[in-house]
């Protein structure tokens, strides 16, 4: 089946949300992100974007647990669908695809 | 709580944020905004949370923008709009007050247009206002320059004084740091060939001081400038440097003519200096002060010293006067009890204050008029959105919701009139400052500038929320489940009605008052116009020449010239008769004081001087009472004479007992004391003064009288032939350096002199005439809206057996009794409020009952009028359809 590709900002958030496992919620996705590509992204983008793709049903939000420090609000939590992995999957496979025959800095690899 | 994000920032990013991703987004937010605090410190975290703010606004906003196609997935469809303040947000309001209005446009423009004429007016009025009453002088602490005022019994006017006046003050004046007194002076500056005329200030050494802003290149007056016979020198203005020195870099030092005489230059003023209007110099006061120069024609500046508060000050000067006054009782007015310290602005703006607040008055009666239709648009509106809301109630949205939806709509109505009312603004004030006659003093300052756009942001705002917030009641207070059941047509709301009603009858009464002060003012211009000026104004021409002191300064010279002038003049074909005089006639001349020969010494009168030259008397035509004219025989070796007027000759009984008595002009002053005989009387002509009783008037032959540089020719032509060009040849035949500064026809020197009072005339009407329309507008309106929703029970009455001119006459004689109540009301606020016109008016009282009865009838012709077109459209209706309608 094939899958809405995704953009290379959905793809980061998707797998920050992979990397995060129960504790993905705007706060820890958002500093996965830059704490691996140094990439600091902005809370309207952010959410932005989660809401497209839980639209497109490739993640599901919950609301839980209110702390102190969010001034007594609560977290919205994100967690992978099924589909979402697939998508994310398929965009590696192709990505992969036209990789193939070129290094990392774009020449042509030795056959 | 420390540590809590900065309050703007968030609300800026609550509001942006739809309901559904407040929660959380604040909520991460918050907690890194606590992380950071604790890592970096609250001000790197603070600048963080600013930097998010700022790159996620314009994201979120449009994101809600096109909330239908990318609304948050987690806001459910069943979450709707009636959560009150968490629902939706202004954005969304304002999207539907928009689409509303759209919906809706004839309802829009009319409120628009309305709002802006008001508005409008108001934002014109207000920035001349704001410029010439309230903007504080351009000077350092201006509140802290003061001057003097007379404070007599009948009120507080501003005051000249003399010149020991102002040494008493400051040599026992504690409580200035700087005092000076200042005049000024039109020169004739020469340069290359040509003539300018230039305005000129002079002022004692302190000047500079007291003003507080010194010359911009090069310095101020010395003490030693300001005693009579030193040097002339002068500091001048930017915009005459760069007129006559291009802006160069060394002009401190070069000289300027001025009257044939050489004034160093000193020192030039900033750019952007300001005293007077038009000043082009200022230069040393060379004060002679002689006890007997009684004259007062001197202002008396001052800066309050540091520490020094205004009380302080006043009581001071309140000791000096009574001091003052003991020793030297004839350097004050008769009846003045103390001398007030005023500001500065106020001294200046004194004569024209009260106008202006009379103007910003009707213009905001103007205001409060359109505000009265819209009032009315808004409530018909409500009524016939009565039913929308219900249902929009009934399904749940929250009646605080709806009355911020309609306070929305108000305010982008009310914000869209204010914009319109600034564009109409800025060509009025143009239109307005053209006409407005006469010196208004920092008229170059008037401007739509940003405190006036802040004041119609502020009244707009005002208006909108105004309105909102009285339709919004009527949403809160409505039961929608009775609204629902009525039926449509007959639901009439009895109390809405009865407010509608009170509007229009609102707006007449306020229009009334404007059309009263219209009609007195128009009546006092009919008056000053009535008044016989004494003398015949057709085919005489003015010629007003300014020679330089120099040259015709002295008696000789200018007997010399004035015959030259008068030889050449009359050689021209088509004049009939030609004379001279130092100032013209409905011009004030100078003021001088004369005594009566056998009189004690002491006794002293006013009287206005004129200066003139041979057969003054029978080129204007002025009727002779008694005696004789002045003539070629009156010379500078014969016997000094004068001719009197009427209102003098009463001084001494009568025309014929004025004949033949001497009088002493200038008694008790430097200069003066010589013996004229009186050989003639003058019948009146009115002065300087429109509406005020003509003045004891001496006219003195110029041979006979040193009277200053400039003269005026008067000719009098056969009939209306054109002689400009010739007259020009004839003059430049004489010298052709000399300037003729004007030529006028005495009939436009008639036409200026009441120029004020047609102004005043004028700009009331046009306020008075722009309430009545909107007064007659709103009556129209209302009583179309009451025809149409009474349109079945129109059509029952005629089915019934009501005739049409029953149904005509029903529409009618409301239209009417409206008006009739609201005439009643506003004659009385009339007359009440007739007191603020009183300096204004001439020749009528303010209660005058013709003005009352003319408004009347007027007010009644147009409303009934008003009443007619929709009771005709009533009247045509047909029995059938109105009963079938729904």
């Amino acid at each position: 089946m094939s899958y809405d590709a995704l953009g290379e900002f959905e793809q980061s958030l998707l797998l920050a949300i992979a990397h995060l496992g129960d504790g993905a919620y705007g706060v820890t996705i958002r500093q996965e992100i830059d704490r691996r590509t140094g990439r600091e992204i902005a809370v309207g983008a952010l959410y932005t974007s989660l809401a497209r793709l839980e639209r497109k049903g490739y993640v599901r939000s919950t609301m839980s647990g209110s702390t102190p420090q969010r001034g007594g609000r609560s977290k919205r939590h994100f967690t992978l669908k099924a589909a979402g992995a697939a998508a994310l999957r398929q965009s590696r496979e192709r990505l992969t695809l036209m990789w193939e025959g070129l290094e990392p800095d774009l020449r042509r690899t030795r056959p | 709580m420390s540590g809590a994000p900065p309050r703007l920032a968030e609300r800026l990013l609550k509001w942006s944020l739809g309901a559904a991703d407040r929660e959380a987004v604040l909520g991460d937010m918050c907690e890194e905004y606590a992380a950071r605090t604790e890592q970096n410190g609250p001000r790197a975290a603070g600048r963080w949370y600013w930097a998010q703010v700022r790159r996620s606004l314009l994201v979120n906003v449009r994101r809600r923008m096109f909330e239908s196609e990318h609304a948050s997935p987690w806001n459910s469809p069943h979450t709707t709009s009636s959560n009150g303040s968490v629902g939706g947000g202004f954005m969304q309001d304002l999207r539907y007050a928009m689409r509303a209005l759209v919906k809706a446009p004839g309802f829009a423009t009319v409120v628009v247009l309305t709002l802006a004429l008001g508005i409008g007016a108001n934002t014109a009025i207000f920035s001349v206002v704001d410029a010439v009453l309230l903007r504080p002088l351009p000077y350092p602490a201006p509140d802290r320059i003061v001057s003097f005022a007379w404070r007599f019994p009948s009120g507080v006017s501003p005051a000249n004084v003399t010149p020991l006046t102002f040494e008493y003050w400051q040599q026992h004046a504690q409580a200035f740091d700087g005092f000076a007194l200042t005049s000024g002076a039109n020169f004739n500056m020469v340069r290359d060939g040509t003539a300018d005329r230039v305005r000129g200030v002079s002022g004692t050494s302190d000047f500079f001081k007291v003003i507080g802003i010194s010359p911009a290149a090069g310095r101020g007056f010395l003490p030693e400038e300001c005693v009579p016979g030193s040097a002339h020198v002068a500091v001048i203005s930017h915009g005459l440097w760069l007129r006559v020195f291009g802006g160069a870099a060394d002009a401190v030092g070069k000289s300027i003519t001025l009257n044939d005489r050489q004034y160093t230059v000193i020192g030039v003023m900033p750019a952007s200096f300001s005293y007077e209007p038009e000043a082009d110099l200022w230069y040393p006061l060379q004060l002679r002060v002689d006890p007997r120069d009684k004259g007062l024609n001197y202002t008396a500046i001052g800066r309050l010293r540091a520490g020094t508060t205004l009380e302080q000050a006043q009581s001071e000067t309140g000791r000096l006067f009574e001091q003052f006054q003991a020793a030297n009782p004839q350097h004050m007015p008769r009846n003045a009890r103390t001398i007030d310290l005023i500001r500065l602005q106020d001294f200046l703006v004194a004569d024209i204050r009260p106008l202006l607040l009379v103007l910003l008055g009707a213009v905001g009666l103007v205001l409060l008029i359109a505000c009265g239709n819209v009032a009315n648009l808004l409530l018909s509106r409500s009524a016939a959105r009565a039913r929308d809301m219900a249902i929009r109630s009934a399904l749940g949205a929250g009646s605080y919701r709806l009355a911020r939806q309609t306070v929305t709509e108000c305010l982008l109505l009310s914000l869209a009139g204010g914009l319109a009312g600034v564009a109409l603004a800025s060509a009025g004030v143009r239109a307005l400052l053209a006409s407005i006659p006469g010196q208004l003093p920092r008229l170059g300052t008037v401007a739509v500038d940003d405190r006036v756009l802040g004041f119609t942001l502020l009244v707009s705002a005002a208006l909108g929320i105004v309105f909102g917030m009285i339709g919004s009641i009527r949403v809160l207070k409505s039961d929608p489940g009775s609204v629902l059941k009525a039926a449509a047509g007959t639901g009439v709301d009895v109390a809405r009605h009865r407010l509608s009603n009170a509007l229009v009858i609102g707006e007449v009464a306020l229009s009334v008052i404007l059309l009263v002060g219209a009609g007195l003012l128009v009546a006092t211009f009919v008056n000053l116009r009535g008044i016989r000026l004494g003398f015949d104004t057709d085919n005489i021409l003015a010629v007003q020449l300014s020679p330089s002191v120099a040259k015709f300064g002295s008696a000789a010279a200018g007997t010399a010239l004035d015959r030259r002038l008068i030889e050449r003049i009359r050689a021209i074909p088509g004049v009939s008769a030609v004379t001279t005089a130092s100032s013209l006639p409905l011009e004030r001349g100078p003021n001088f004081i004369f005594g009566i020969d056998g009189d004690p010494p002491d006794k002293v009168t006013y009287v206005e001087l004129r200066a003139v030259g041979p057969d003054y008397l029978s080129t204007l035509g002025i009727t002779l009472r008694a005696g004789r004219g002045l003539g070629a025989s009156d010379a500078d070796n014969s016997l000094p004479v004068v001719v009197v007027n009427e209102a003098l000759a009463k001084l001494f009984g009568g025309p014929s007992s004025a004949l033949g008595r001497r009088v002493i002009i200038g008694r008790g002053t430097p200069g003066g004391g010589a013996q004229r005989e009186i050989v003639g009387v003058a019948s009146d002509v009115a002065d300087g003064r429109p509406g005020t009783r003509v003045f004891p008037t001496m006219y003195l032959p110029r041979t006979q009288f040193a009277s200053g540089a400039s003269v005026n020719v008067l000719i009098r032509t056969g009939g209306s032939v054109q002689i400009a060009a010739d007259v020009r040849r004839a003059v430049l035949a004489i010298d052709p350096k000399l300037p003729i500064a004007r030529m006028r026809s005495m009939n436009d020197v008639a036409w200026a002199a009441l120029a004020q009072q047609r102004f005043n005339m004028l700009l009331t009407s046009v306020f008075a005439a722009t309430a009545l329309a909107l007064a007659m507008v709103g009556l129209y309106g209302l009583l179309s809206y009451q025809v149409a929703q009474r349109t079945r029970e129109i059509g029952v009455r005629m089915a019934l057996g009501a005739r049409r001119s029953d149904v005509l006459r029903m529409i009618v004689r409301r239209g009417l009794i409206l008006t009739g109540i609201g005439l009643v009301i506003g004659a009385a606020a009339s007359l009440a409020l007739a007191r603020f016109l009183k300096t204004l008016l001439f020749g009528v009282t303010a209660t005058s009952p013709w003005v009352y009865a003319t408004v009347a009838g007027v007010l009644l012709l147009v409303a009934f009028l008003a009443s007619m077109v929709p009771a005709r459209r009533a009247m045509r209706a047909d029995p059938v359809i109105a009963l079938r309608s729904e």
